[in-house]
């Protein structure tokens, strides 16, 4: 074939077409790519309900804002516990100490003070800097009736006065009305210059007002845009007055099927997926066939998966049945095969990370033959059938209740259903679904033996919520407190009420040890296993450290990089 | 006719307040309230503070007073109330969730109609060919594929292999264009189009099958009329009565959304925002959403009898 003269013209010119069209997609690429490099796609569960630290209510508003003691892209805190759950300063120029003197007893057992030197240089997103001020106004939003939308005061109940102190009002005095020992944890701070005005016109509309979208913020990131029910788009800060973040724009996009968060990675639309919210069972699944580029993390955390006894049953009242019934329950193989190892027994109900947790405490390892001698000896034979009876002929069924629909919760009933059935208890399962079984089951008492959930602990956890007589919900208290199960020991009670007036750490350690061990002899709840926070993230994310505490993985933001 | 219509606004209005006594009384019935929900996973909470919030979210009034003030929020302040869940007004939850919902139902209903009902005479009048069977057998598998499923198939093909479509969401955040939108609507309204196609055009060719079977239509075809003009004039009219009715009794499907399809594809819509409003006991939200789809579905209803009466001279509406 002879090409014709014209033909390298028009070839030629197909090129030329082809340049003038084709350069611009290839440089806008070019750009995009660029862009990308300096933006970050994380992916959560849930969206926030709201980003102002007083008014929200959701973990995925922990992570993506930050609020009064866990510190977030929008909001600095007083100081911040990061993967390490080591209390350090962050607003604050250094924790008040006894040995620093920041923190004085005023009265041996009775009221004290502390007091916080603010960093000089800190500053909210509009430049103002943040003074004792701002600290002072959020106490006084919390403590106002009006004010709809704060839950607890459980800290600021404590605090007698606030007040602020020099010439450039950074310094913060806390008078307390009683010892408490966790007071060296932080406290609210909002930017005053702008909400003042807002909950000084109406107190109860404050929560109504677009504060809500929490436009000026002391953290590395600021909002850039809200796209309800879509995407949170977060900017650097260009104000912020410590560490200068690294990413130039994080975008949070909202997924809840864990089957299109595995999509979004696998299509290269994504670079993080968010702890808050992620299944267990998604993140065996993404280790088991990884996504390329793709790291899979499973942090140890705070939540201890239990059952509870309703020990106002007679026969969960006897100690020696509840022994029984955990020395019943091969938890290793439990976890071996449910969790591949990856979530650890629980032996008590503190986690190996806490400060206070007992290394060396009675193990219930699986033991069928001292589970039977037990119920043997609390009256409890085995009858020609294989079940047991007691004196008064009455079978030894329990029945056991958790979320409907949570197929690991389900899926360990039925292995502790063929457990026990090898001692002759019968295990009926009658689950419920999560709104009746939370607010109405639990909360009030209604289970007849057995309850399976969760606590999500803080790093700070000491029991007198969960194990104090005070805590037993009644309707007289309005059902609060979380002592669902009843108990109630003398001892226990005495150390739990201790621990939170006891200033001095290694005190508290003591007095928890002490606890520790005397709660497992009790045995008030089947402790189970601590669940671990499941998140992943592209290889080149470098500072991604999930804290397996109610911290969000964005405590420390403005360090994370990105390297595709 | 208009005596009808009027007569007819006024039930709905009879219908509209007896459901919203209803719809309170098994919000209220329900357990877990807001603030039992918000104290359950809160250490510290004190019984001072329960008693604060109960009177915050004017739990403590009795069911008569805590309507009483709802229906003056409404029809006297015309503010449609607050959600707690959501922290926002109950307009600026709605509004652009009803945005969305209306934008791939709308789609998807509209794309599925102009393709069933041409598709169900086509085949119709072929019973039996190879393009009837083909049909059926398409018909079957929309019907009985679980959106799910089919949903997440598409996802995998087009989003992960292929990379043509996003996988998810309405928008890629920044970008709000007509385009991404476009992008962004073709799988979620294609898994609803392929199982609404399915159900329409079995609709479609049984109500036509049924019509060019009659007496008239043998008449018709007996004098000689041409047989598009049998189709068009005496066959098809009669065979949308019908289908009419359907149509209008499924536009409340529009606003009402997908719950599984929107929950896959990560698209903002009303299904997603009924249930979570029934889970959290987010009542400001679930009153005003159900009332909304009721008002539509009454509406509807009588948009179908009206459609009726206009399509088939043999009725009246007295």
């Amino acid at each position: 074939m002879r090409m014709s003269p014209r033909t390298p013209r028009r070839a030629l010119a197909v090129l030329a077409l082809a340049a003038i069209v084709g350069l611009p997609c290839v440089a806008a690429r070019l750009l995009r790519a660029a862009d990308e490099a300096d933006t970050l796609r994380i992916t959560i569960q849930q969206e926030p309900d709201s980003l102002h630290p007083l008014l929200m209510d959701m973990a995925a508003a922990t992570e993506i804002s930050g609020d009064n003691s866990r510190p977030g892209p929008l909001q600095a805190t007083l100081c911040l516990r990061g993967d390490d759950w080591v209390l350090r300063p962050y607003i604050a120029a250094e924790l008040p100490s006894l040995a620093n003197g920041q923190w004085k007893i005023l009265e041996e057992g009775g009221r004290m003070q502390t007091t916080w030197h603010l960093r000089p240089e800190a500053k909210w997103s509009d430049g103002t800097p943040i003074t004792a001020d701002d600290f002072i106004f959020a106490y006084q939003v919390i403590m106002d009736n009006r004010v709809v939308g704060v839950v607890t005061r459980d800290q600021e109940r404590r605090i007698e006065t606030m007040t602020a102190e020099g010439a450039d009002r950074k310094t913060l005095v806390i008078t307390w009305k009683e010892p408490f020992a966790y007071a060296d944890t932080g406290h609210a701070c909002l930017p005053r210059h702008i909400e003042e005005p807002v909950y000084s016109k109406d107190p109860a509309s404050y929560h109504k007002t677009d504060i809500a979208d929490r436009l000026v913020g002391c953290g590395p990131y600021v909002l850039k845009k809200w796209n309800r029910s879509e995407s949170i788009v977060l900017e650097r800060n260009p104000n912020y007055w410590g560490e200068m973040a690294k990413i130039q724009r994080i975008i949070y996009s909202f997924t809840s099927d864990t089957n299109t968060i595995v999509a979004n990675i696998l299509s290269g639309t994504l670079d993080a997926v968010s702890p808050t919210g992620m299944t267990f069972e998604a993140g065996l699944a993404l280790k088991a066939d990884p996504p390329p580029g793709f790291t899979t993390y499973f942090t140890p955390g705070l939540v201890w998966e239990h059952i509870d006894f309703n020990l106002e049953n007679p026969w969960l009242a006897d100690k020696r049945v509840r022994q029984a019934l955990t020395y019943g329950i091969d938890r290793e193989k439990m976890v071996k095969v449910f969790f591949e190892g990856q979530q650890p027994v629980a032996d008590g109900w503190l986690p190996p990370k806490h400060y206070a947790h007992h290394p060396n405490l009675k193990k219930y390892a699986y033991d069928p033959a001292k589970a039977n001698a037990l119920l043997d000896e609390a009256g409890w034979k085995k009858g020609a059938d294989g079940w047991r009876v007691n004196a008064a002929g009455e079978r030894f069924k329990l029945i056991i209740r958790t979320t409907a629909q949570n197929s690991v919760r389900e899926q360990i009933e039925q292995y502790i259903q063929s457990n026990w059935k090898k001692l002759g208890v019968e295990l009926a399962i009658e689950n419920q679904e999560a709104k009746v079984f939370f607010g109405e089951t639990v909360k009030k008492r209604k289970f007849e033996h057995l309850a399976m959930f969760a606590w999500l602990f803080g790093p700070q956890a000491d029991g007198e919520t969960n194990w104090t007589m005070k805590n037993i919900p009644t309707e007289a208290n309005g059902w609060t407190g979380q002592n669902y199960g009843g108990f109630k020991n003398a001892e226990i009670d005495r150390i739990d009420n201790q621990v939170p007036k006891t200033l001095a750490e290694a005190e508290r350690v003591k007095l928890l040890h002490q606890e520790q061990e005397l709660w497992l002899e009790e045995l008030p709840a089947i402790p189970l296993y601590f669940r671990c926070d499941v998140s992943a993230a592209r290889e080149g994310l470098k500072e991604w450290r999930p804290t397996g505490t109610d911290t969000g993985v964005t405590w420390n933001c403005q360090r994370w990089s990105l390297m595709r | 006719m208009r005596s009808f219509i009027l007569r007819r606004l006024l039930q709905t209005i009879v219908v509209l307040f007896v459901l919203s006594l209803a719809l309170r009384a098994i919000m209220d019935a329900m357990p877990g309230n807001l603030v039992e929900m918000m104290i359950t996973s809160r250490p510290g909470v004190k019984p001072e503070d329960v008693s604060r919030l109960r009177k915050q979210y004017g739990l403590d009034d009795s069911f008569p007073v805590a309507y009483a003030k709802w229906v003056r929020m409404i029809v006297v302040d015309r503010d449609l109330g607050y959600s707690m869940y959501y922290k926002q007004p109950v307009s600026q939850v709605l509004g652009p969730r009803l945005a969305a919902s209306v934008k791939l139902m709308g789609i998807s209903f509209l794309v599925s109609l102009a393709i069933a009902i041409p598709l169900g005479i086509y085949v119709a009048l072929r019973q039996y060919s190879i393009a009837d069977y083909l049909t059926n057998a398409f018909a079957f598998a929309g019907i009985s594929i679980p959106s799910f499923w089919l949903g997440l198939m598409m996802m995998y093909l087009f989003s992960v292999r292929l990379h043509w479509l996003p996988p998810d969401k309405m928008h890629t955040p920044g970008d709000e264009s007509l385009g991404d939108l476009l992008q962004h609507l073709i799988l979620p309204s294609l898994v609803l189009c392929v199982q609404e196609i399915a159900t329409w055009v079995r609709y479609m060719r049984a109500s036509m099958l049924e019509v060019i079977q009659e007496d008239y239509v043998r008449t018709a075809r007996a004098k000689g009329v041409s047989p598009g003009r049998v189709v068009w004039k005496h066959a098809l009219r009669n065979a949308l009565i019908p289908i009419i009715t359907l149509v209008a009794l499924s536009i409340p499907g529009v606003l009402s959304g997908a719950i599984i399809t929107e929950s896959i594809f990560s698209w903002p819509g009303m299904g997603q925002l009924l249930y979570k409003s029934v889970v959290n006991s987010d009542t400001p939200v679930a009153m005003i959403s159900f009332l909304l789809i009721a008002v539509v579905t009454l509406l509807s209803n009588l948009l179908a009898d009206v459609l009726y009466a206009v399509a088939d001279p043999r009725i009246r509406l007295t």
